[in-house]
């Protein structure tokens, strides 16, 4: 029974790993991961409705009807991450602010679709719940990567808040100056996810 | 059949309990929502127009403000909107009565341009090079010589599409400034105080109209390319009253005058009244125009003595 929930886990983060593996929600990850900071922001804003939309679907699963499923889950996702954005405005202004870009694009986000669909849907509650955690923190590592990625190289620094913290400077000044513009703007998403997801089937495949 | 309706039915419910939850939601958050996105406005327009002892008024939603101070007419505030990059440039711009550039400010949370690059126009970096700019000097460096907006680097269409919004909008509203108010408010006057006389030569020279206390100073130019400091006040009955003083131009003065100009200036010395000179120290400004105060008088006491020399001549 543990070890079923911690394997699930597991494979929530690497086995399915929802960008490098299953290659699914990649829109908002390609528009997000220009920094550090907003590959934080977005990760852990998706994870916590990965987890909520994989317990409400989990524990609706025996009443929502085979045929409809999909445009079910669609209704029931974007109903609670549109009142939970309606919430986040009016009560804790200063974290919708922060989080102004990434809510929107979790509404249409594949992947959140794709774990309802490919686990909560046929599995119970606890399970669905370690999964939805286990896609999340996947999905925040690989988005915290590439933000890394592209910052650095795009602008050299690093973990730039905007409005709260200027940034490490990794490359120096003179880098800075010429820095990759590339990788910032979208070819340079599509290149560092490719080369990420190269990278991480060689090391899964050894 | 029986599946079918089931189906029909379960899906009904969810959309029916999803739309009633989201309207729920929606009614209990609208007013919160709208009252924080008002007071976030009213923070951009004191962040724009720095003096915290205005009022503004709404003239257009969204787009204008009139600024008031102590019930005076100071300033104006806009929002001009132009394409950027991938998306709309709204910035907010404080403009005082003479159309000179206070602050201005383009809100991040509306603002879609590439982060690390064109997202840069909203940083006081890049915002603080608008101060105290007036319209011809609103221009990317690169674009135009009178311009004094460095681009941001590797950003140059959203630092040009900002720049362009501003001189736009300043553009588009400068017929509504306090200074232009002044403009109309004069041609009126003159209009009614001389309604026959040489009026139709007289060109107000832009950017030499001040406002008095309660009296209007404007430098004109005439025929010959000689210029005029004219005083208009307004008189307790509410009558106007112009006091003109005659600046000669140093090359016509060589020349010998023709019957016209001569003429010209014997009605600008009948008009002319040396009691203000007497009074000249007693002439209040107001206090936008404090810091050249020294520089009007001084300039009316040569002026003045120009004018006489040239008389007993």
């Amino acid at each position: 029974m543990e070890g079923e929930i911690k394997r699930t886990l597991i494979d929530g983060i690497i086995k399915n790993n929802i960008i490098l593996v299953l290659a699914i929600g990649l829109c908002p990850t390609l528009a997000v991961t220009t920094s550090a900071y907003n590959g934080i922001g977005m990760g852990l804003a998706a994870t916590f409705v990965f987890i909520l939309s994989n317990l409400f679907i989990s524990s609706l699963r025996k009443i929502i009807p085979g045929n409809l499923r999909i445009p079910i889950f669609i209704i029931i996702i974007a109903s609670f991450v549109t009142m939970i954005d309606y919430s986040l405005k009016a009560y804790l202004p200063p974290l919708s602010t922060q989080l102004g870009v990434f809510v929107p694009l979790i509404v249409v986000n594949c992947g959140i679709l794709g774990r309802a669909e490919g686990f909560a849907y046929k599995n119970p509650v606890h399970l669905s719940l370690m999964d939805g955690l286990g896609a999340g923190i996947g999905f925040t590592l690989v988005l915290f990567i590439m933000g890394t990625i592209r910052e650095i190289l795009g602008q050299g620094i690093w973990l730039n808040i905007p409005g709260i913290f200027p940034g490490i400077k990794v490359l120096g000044s003179s880098f800075a100056e010429s820095s990759v513009i590339l990788l910032i703007l979208p070819p340079g998403g599509f290149l560092t996810i490719a080369l990420l997801m190269g990278l991480f089937n060689y090391w899964r495949k050894k | 059949m029986s599946q079918k309706i089931r189906e029909v039915l379960v899906l009904f419910l969810v959309g029916i309990t999803s739309a009633f939850l989201l309207s729920f939601v929606y009614k209990q958050t609208a007013p919160v929502i709208s009252k924080y996105k008002e007071e976030a406005l009213k923070k951009s327009l004191s962040e724009v127009f720095i003096d915290p002892s205005v009022r503004f008024e709404e003239i257009k939603v969204d787009t204008l403000w009139k600024v008031f101070k102590e019930e005076k007419y100071v300033g104006l505030i806009f929002r001009s909107e132009k394409k950027g990059y991938s998306g709309k440039i709204r910035p907010i711009v404080g403009v005082d009565s003479i159309g000179k550039i206070i602050r201005v400010k383009i809100p991040k949370e509306d603002l879609s341009e590439t982060p690390g690059l064109g997202m840069k126009i909203a940083e006081v970096a890049f915002l603080d090079q608008f101060k105290d700019l007036i319209g011809d000097e609103v221009w990317l460096t690169k674009d135009k010589k009178e311009g004094k907006i460095d681009a941001i680097t590797s950003a140059t269409i959203s630092s040009r599409a900002a720049t362009d919004a501003v001189r736009e909008g300043l553009k588009q509203y400068e017929q509504l400034l306090p200074r232009y108010e002044f403009k109309k408010f004069l041609k009126t006057s003159l209009k009614t105080l001389e309604q026959s006389s040489d009026s139709t030569l007289e060109e107000i020279i832009p950017d030499k109209l001040w406002k008095t206390l309660n009296s209007f100073i404007y430098l004109s130019e005439i025929k010959d390319s000689s210029f005029v400091f004219h005083f208009l006040t307004q008189t307790e009955n509410k009558r106007i009253k112009k006091i003109s003083i005659f600046i000669e131009n140093p090359e016509t003065e060589k020349e010998e005058t023709s019957e016209e100009s001569k003429a010209l200036k014997q009605a600008l010395e009948k008009r002319f009244e040396s009691i203000l000179m007497k009074n000249i120290h007693k002439l209040k400004f107001t206090s936008e125009i404090q810091g050249i105060a020294e520089k009007i008088r001084e300039e009316i006491r040569t002026t003045y003595g120009k004018y006489i020399k040239w008389r007993e001549k």
